[in-house]
């Protein structure tokens, strides 16, 4: 058997696998019930939350994005596991104030807790529409993931459109199916199998091409001087860009409302345990990189179109004839760029319904809103699918710059919780204002003020205007004392 | 709830928090900015993040425990 096919058969072995798991989560479970569907009664199990978001975090990136930037960047990657590590960490206070709130209104939604806390819908749909843009550019992200995965291991045979098409339309149908616990589950099965990948090809690399990992970096600074440091010669980032993108990424981490609506889905206890073992998931990423570094030296940087091909270029170029590896790298990259979307798939199609469509029409039976979810599944799917596909430019900008633009739900999310004078024309304010800044710092200007990260800027003049704004305000009447506290003392 | 508990880990948690971002970024990164030592095969950099991780890790355990642990108020 060549090694295509061993690709191929391990890659449909796995995608059989996560399907049936991801349908018959959801079964024996109320098929048509929002609070099931979108956080599964908020009883989800610990192993089973763990997974889903250590699983979300590991995307298509941590194969093809993090190696390239290993390769093409050096030290600069070193951000990924520092960021992955601290994002969680206010979760530890955050996530149960949320959930404890989230269970006494009855939210599911970022939009249903910052709507209600600043009375407003606008600042409902505003969050739902920048989620749902959000949601498109990181599903196209993932769905290109799969399509190259599957186009390069089984050399071609598998064309591009097919292999996202089956990948990622087995994706839509158990999120479809079984709501949030379809993903849940799917994750479990995925985080264990692309952990194992990881190690297994990172170290494989390393030792195949390099000798050992102290051999690798001792060259990689020889001929690289500064490639292995940050904002010295030689060095690919500067310490303020290394610094603000740790932060920006690192506080907006939470703000994913895929993520963020994780806090419904379970228990106080659950949460504090997910959050203790999360810093590991930052350490399982470490050979992830490895990959990249091992490809110094044996990999002439012109020889690919763009970095984020550097594992397969290694696995296709320079290890021939090893077919399990093949089949290996084939289903972990894949269940990567899964685990990632099921939930994102799932967020965009709750915040869809929920966020962007609820508000015009707040008298809409269960029923209903548990249709337009599904149909929400079908339609940011078939978006995401198309413009990874065919792409578009001038969609792409505004779907970068809303990815970019999450970090800029931290100031209102952050308000509500501890700040009792916050209002809406402050977070509304503050979060345009962010989002406008980050825009033209992303897409527009060549560079920034010292370097900072465009979301960071944003984030900055964020918080200004939100604090003008309140102070202000506060002549006019704040919310009602009672709702405040209920946040402030959740 | 019981919110006295809740209370009691709310200040020191935040402070570490705040100490594990300030010993990830510039300038308290700066003092593992650099390739040597290798520790483990990574360079001082890398280790350094996640010797934090290993530490954040501990310390959510002590935080836990004292929360919900034996020898803290269930």
């Amino acid at each position: 058997m060549s090694n295509w096919q061993f690709a191929l058969g391990s890659m449909l072995v796995y995608l059989v696998f996560a399907f049936v798991i991801g349908i018959m989560a959801g079964r024996k479970r109320s098929f048509w019930s929002v609070s099931e569907y979108a956080v599964a009664d908020r009883g989800l199990g610990l192993i089973v939350i763990w997974f889903m978001m250590g699983g979300t975090v590991f995307s298509a990136f941590s194969f093809l994005g993090g190696p390239g930037m290993a390769f093409s960047k050096g030290a600069a990657s070193f951000f990924v596991p520092a960021y992955i590590a601290l994002g969680i960490l206010p979760w530890y206070l955050l996530g149960p104030k949320v959930g404890r709130i989230g269970a006494r209104k009855n939210f599911f939604t970022m939009g249903d807790f910052l709507g209600d806390r600043y009375q407003s819908r606008a600042l409902t749909v505003l969050v739902g529409l920048i989620s749902v843009l959000a949601f498109i550019q990181y599903l196209t992200l993932q769905i290109k993931g799969m399509a190259f995965i599957f186009n390069i291991l089984t050399d071609g045979v598998i064309p591009y459109w097919f292999g996202a098409l089956l990948a990622y339309g087995i994706v839509c149908a158990y999120v479809a199916t079984s709501g949030v616990r379809g993903a849940a589950w799917s994750d479990v099965l995925q985080g264990a199998l692309m952990l194992v990948v990881a190690w297994t090809v990172g170290y494989f690399l390393v030792y195949t091409l390099q000798g050992s990992p102290t051999e690798m970096f001792t060259a990689i600074n020889a001929t690289k001087p500064g490639f292995l440091t940050i904002g010295q010669d030689g060095s690919q980032m500067s310490a303020m860009a290394y610094s603000t993108v740790i932060l920006v990424s690192a506080l907006g981490f939470l703000m994913w409302p895929h993520l963020f609506t994780k806090s419904y889905t379970t228990t106080e206890k659950r949460i504090k345990i997910t959050t203790m073992a999360f810093p590991l998931f930052g350490i399982f990423l470490v050979p992830v990189l490895f990959v990249g570094f091992a490809a110094i030296g044996v990999v002439a940087p012109d020889a690919l179109e763009s970095s984020n091909q550097i594992l397969p270029y290694l696995v296709t170029h320079n290890l021939g004839a090893n077919g399990w590896l093949y089949g290996l790298i084939g289903a972990g990259a894949l269940a990567a760029a899964m685990s990632s979307s099921d939930a994102i798939t799932h967020g965009g199609s709750v915040s869809l319904g929920r966020d962007v469509i609820l508000p015009f029409k707040p008298d809409m039976d269960e029923r209903t809103q548990v249709w337009i979810m599904r149909i929400g599944v079908v339609a940011i799917g078939a978006a995401a699918y198309c413009l990874s596909i065919f792409g578009a430019a001038g969609i792409i900008a505004l779907l970068v710059g809303a990815y970019g633009s999450i970090a800029q739900f931290v100031p209102a999310v952050y308000g509500a919780l501890i700040w009792r004078r916050g209002t809406k024309y402050g977070a509304i304010a503050g979060m345009v204002v962010g989002i406008g800044v980050n825009y033209y710092f992303q897409i527009v200007a060549e560079s920034t003020p010292l370097d900072m990260n465009a979301g960071f800027v944003g984030l900055l003049c964020n918080i200004v205007v939100f604090v003008v704004f309140v102070a202000v305000s506060l002549m006019t009447r704040p919310v009602p004392a009672a709702l405040a506290d209920e946040y402030t003392n959740a | 709830m019981d919110n006295s508990r809740t209370r009691n880990v709310t200040k020191p948690y935040i402070i570490f928090v705040v100490v594990i971002f300030l010993l990830m970024i510039f300038p308290l990164y700066g003092l593992a900015n650099r390739v040597f030592p290798l520790v483990l095969g990574l360079p001082f950099g890398l280790f350094w993040v996640v010797l934090l991780e290993v530490i954040a890790f501990v310390a959510l355990c002590c935080f836990y425990r004292y929360e919900y642990g034996n020898g803290g108020r269930s």
